[in-house]
């Protein structure tokens, strides 16, 4: 069982200042859940709160049976959870093959498990096999965001945590991206928990959706309520 | 001006170069990882020469010991300056980290200064150094101490090289300087890295005095002239990149070599020196701010 659950987060980037206000939001095992909402309402602020970049002043953060307050950010990769950030988590002056070994660092002493998730970060984006000794920087910007999801997945993670995926690609490199987080739901059994600006696509993706309005939550249900009674509601206020 | 004087001032210029690589490699680390300009760097090359220097007079020690006693007493210090002082930068808490970490390092390089003054005197020592005699090649006459210390210290930068770029740890500190968030996700400890990259520097840092230490004599303030030189390098190579900063050491030993040979009268050649390596800082702060090798979006 493994449920990321938070609860009446309040939370921000200085003591005294709250942006997220009472945050209720559950990552439910096996789903796809998109959190959206309009810029600035604290979505990144929430999962950099969830990785423990950001200290909580009140609300708790568990994942399954585990207390994730003030757990470091190093630690995730150990606990199944894997983060992608919104700027690109690449090492831009290493190769492509030395980018593909750092992200197996945690479990490098098991090398026989560390080969092969290279192996199989080769093989499921055979992309990288043409740049296996370029710089990691030479690389599209919608191909250094495959390569991140695709680290991100080398250690097997159960809840993925994803900041706005397809921020700056065209809408064909975005379509591609929203597939395959599809796949890793449906597929592959995993958890993700995506913060997203692109409200039709990234609702489209998903299973259960959040509206968060000012550091609060405004709407929440799945796909077919959202579908039929919120996207009117907030489209007024979205676009 | 004869073959045999070009080439002497270029192998003069390539010895220069590899002590300042040695200084510099320490201050591109330094940086590259934790984002502070050590200020304190000059003292930390002081200290190495005198723990050098200590070493060999108090406890009796042969010249190649000397020169670890000097990178190891130089690493824990300088581990222990990252554990006390540098760490407020990233934990949260210094309030204004940037102004907090250019204080901290420039208060430390005064205290240090001050505290070799009433410790060792102000009086110039002269330890033994690592090989005497002179070498000839050809008709190149070279003064042994300083070809050995060359030689040693490519030697030592060889070594670092390989480590950064074929060891673990040495990628981890590279991932480090590249993206900070990046190589937290994949479970690198960035505290761990800093501290390593702090000690390593301050090593480096003191291996270069204990070097120079027997060519130039070891007095307190023997940092100041070569820290600003390497200052000079990293900015001109890019801050924090190391290719940058080995290219900038070649290219500053060179100029001050071949510049200092231009000048027909020698004794006001030599008093020029130090400000060759300053004027091409100018040169290429105009043409490429970010310095050769640096990325524009690099800052501290």
């Amino acid at each position: 069982m493994a449920e990321l659950r938070v609860r009446n987060l309040h939370a921000g980037y200085s003591r005294d200042i709250d942006i997220l206000r009472g945050l209720d939001v559950t990552a439910r095992e096996g789903l796809l859940t998109t959190i959206i909402g309009a810029n600035g309402v604290g979505k990144s602020t929430l999962l950099k709160t969830i990785i423990g970049q950001l200290r909580p002043h009140t609300g708790t953060i568990r994942f399954g049976e585990t207390d994730m307050v003030g757990v470091k950010t190093r630690d995730l990769v150990r606990m199944g959870i894997a983060y992608v950030p919104q700027k690109h988590a690449i090492f831009a002056d290493m190769s492509v093959q030395e980018n593909v070994e750092m992200a197996s660092w945690a479990f490098r002493g098991d090398r026989a498990r560390a080969a092969a998730a290279i192996e199989t970060v080769f093989r499921r984006a055979s992309f990288l096999r043409d740049f296996r000794n370029k710089r990691a920087g030479l690389m599209s910007g919608g191909q250094q965001r495959l390569m991140q999801l695709e680290l991100a997945l080398m250690s097997d993670p159960e809840l993925l945590l994803i900041d706005e995926p397809t921020v700056g690609l065209d809408p064909k490199r975005a379509g591609q991206i929203y597939a395959h987080l599809r796949r890793l739901v449906t597929e592959e059994k995993r958890t993700v928990l995506m913060v997203d600006q692109n409200v039709i696509s990234g609702t489209d993706v998903a299973d259960y959706i959040y509206v968060l309005e000012l550091g609060a939550n405004k709407l929440e249900g799945t796909k077919k309520t959202f579908d039929e009674e919120y996207r009117e509601a907030i489209s007024d206020w979205l676009f | 001006m004869s073959l045999l004087a070009i080439f002497e001032q270029a192998l003069n210029g390539m010895i220069v170069s590899s002590f300042y690589a040695l200084a510099a490699l320490g201050l591109a680390i330094i940086f590259g990882v934790l984002r502070v300009v050590n200020f304190a760097h000059g003292e930390f090359y002081m200290l190495g020469g005198y723990a050098y220097f200590m070493a060999l007079s108090a406890l009796g020690l042969p010249p190649v010991l000397g020169l670890v006693v000097a990178a190891a007493a130089l690493a824990i210090f300088g581990a222990l300056v990252e554990w006390l002082l540098i760490r407020p930068v990233y934990d949260g808490r210094a309030d204004r980290p940037e102004e907090y970490s250019i204080m901290i390092t420039f208060a430390l390089s005064i205290l240090l200064l001050n505290l070799a003054n009433s410790l060792f005197g102000p009086w110039p020592r002269r330890p033994e150094p690592l090989f005497r005699g002179r070498i000839e090649i050809g008709e190149l006459i070279v003064s042994g101490d300083r070809l050995a210390a060359a030689g040693v210290a490519v030697i030592l930068i060889t070594a670092l090289l390989l480590g950064l770029r074929y060891t673990w740890t040495g990628r981890a500190v590279r991932a480090v300087s590249q993206n900070r968030e990046a190589a937290e996700i994949f479970g690198i400890s960035v505290t761990r890295v800093g501290m390593l990259a702090f000690a390593v520097g301050a090593a480096l840092a003191g291996l270069a005095g204990a070097l120079m230490g027997p060519v130039f004599n070891v007095v307190p303030p023997m940092g100041v002239i070569p820290v600003i030189k390497a200052y000079v390098i990293v900015v001109l190579g890019g801050l924090g990149s190391i290719p940058g900063a080995i290219i900038g050491a070649i290219i500053l030993g060179q100029v001050e070599s071949f510049a200092t040979i231009l000048i027909p009268d020698p004794s006001r050649a030599l008093a020029y020196k130090d400000a060759y390596g300053l004027v091409l800082l100018i040169a290429i702060l105009l043409l490429r701010p970010q310095g050769l090798f640096g990325t524009q979006d690099r800052r501290a």
